[in-house]
């Protein structure tokens, strides 16, 4: 079990950037009448967002040309997302169309 | 035609709910939950095997998926309040309005399929957002089956919009 911890530990330290290390802030958007709110999250490099769904319908988190995609998040479901790069990032809820939300990473 | 004439029934089984001088007991509200949403998840089954057009597709898709989700979640609260889903001439019209309304669906075919499903979501979702907010909002009297319902009218609000948007896509 400590060996494998160790493993665990050598192969997070190798994926990992310097900068990623350091463990950034958490931000929370919830997903409640059929909307993320807040719609705009201003967030850091190195930082995590947790969508917490308080919708009685699933919905995910996409943007498919950054290749960021929760799968479905069911009705009290979370998903937990780190970003790593600057930069604003759109994204929508593939299963309703108007719902949109974007992260604005300084 | 003959679609509208189905509509119509549909709203009117809603409608009824409003203007009966007695309002529904939440046994029967949860009735009429479950039965809405059920009704909405066949029509959707329907359309998924009947149509070819994509956005239909997956309007169809979406319908299955949301309503199956309310309704698990109106089963377990129904369970946890020992609330047992009762009947109400309110599910049984509801009933009889999809009966023929899926009659009507299954005899056609293409761009006419799709126009009478996409059409009969759109007043069909009309005709529950009035009935969220004129009868079962204001006649649920356990906070927790209130409380349930009002999360789910923006969906519903949202499924409208989505409805309408595709209707005004296949035009006339």
């Amino acid at each position: 079990m400590l060996r494998f911890g160790r493993i665990l530990t050598l192969a997070a330290a190798v994926a990992l950037s310097p900068g990623a290390i350091a463990a950034g802030k958490s931000h929370q958007v919830v997903i409640e009448g059929i909307k993320f709110v807040p719609e705009r999250i201003e967030v850091a490099v190195g930082d995590s967002i947790t969508w917490v769904n308080k919708d009685p319908v699933p919905h995910t988190v996409t943007n498919a040309a950054k290749k960021i995609e929760s799968g479905t998040i069911d009705p009290n479901g979370k998903w937990k997302y780190v970003v790593r790069r600057k930069g604003d990032i759109d994204y929508v809820c593939r299963f309703h169309p108007g719902m949109r939300g974007t992260i604005s990473v300084k | 035609m003959k679609n509208a004439s189905i509509t119509v029934l549909a709203i009117a089984a809603f409608a009824a709910g409003a203007a009966n001088a007695q309002a529904p007991s939440d046994p029967q509200i949860a009735g009429i939950v479950v039965t809405a949403n059920q009704i909405d998840i066949d029509a959707g089954k329907l359309a998924k095997s009947h149509t070819k057009n994509k956005e239909v597709q997956g309007f169809a898709n979406q319908m299955i998926k949301d309503h199956t989700a309310v309704n698990k979640q109106a089963v377990a609260l129904a369970k946890k309040l020992g609330v047992k889903p009762a009947a109400s001439d309110t599910q049984a019209s509801l009933k009889k309005g999809a009966a023929e309304n899926m009659s009507n669906l299954k005899k056609l075919k293409g761009k006419q399929f799709d126009k009478a499903y996409i059409d009969h979501e759109v007043d069909y979702h009309q005709a529950v957002l009035d009935a969220i907010d004129k009868t079962l909002i204001p006649s649920a009297q356990n906070a927790e089956l209130k409380g349930l319902i009002e999360k789910v009218r923006p969906a519903i609000a949202a499924h409208l919009d989505h409805a309408k948007m595709i209707q005004s896509k296949l035009g006339g």
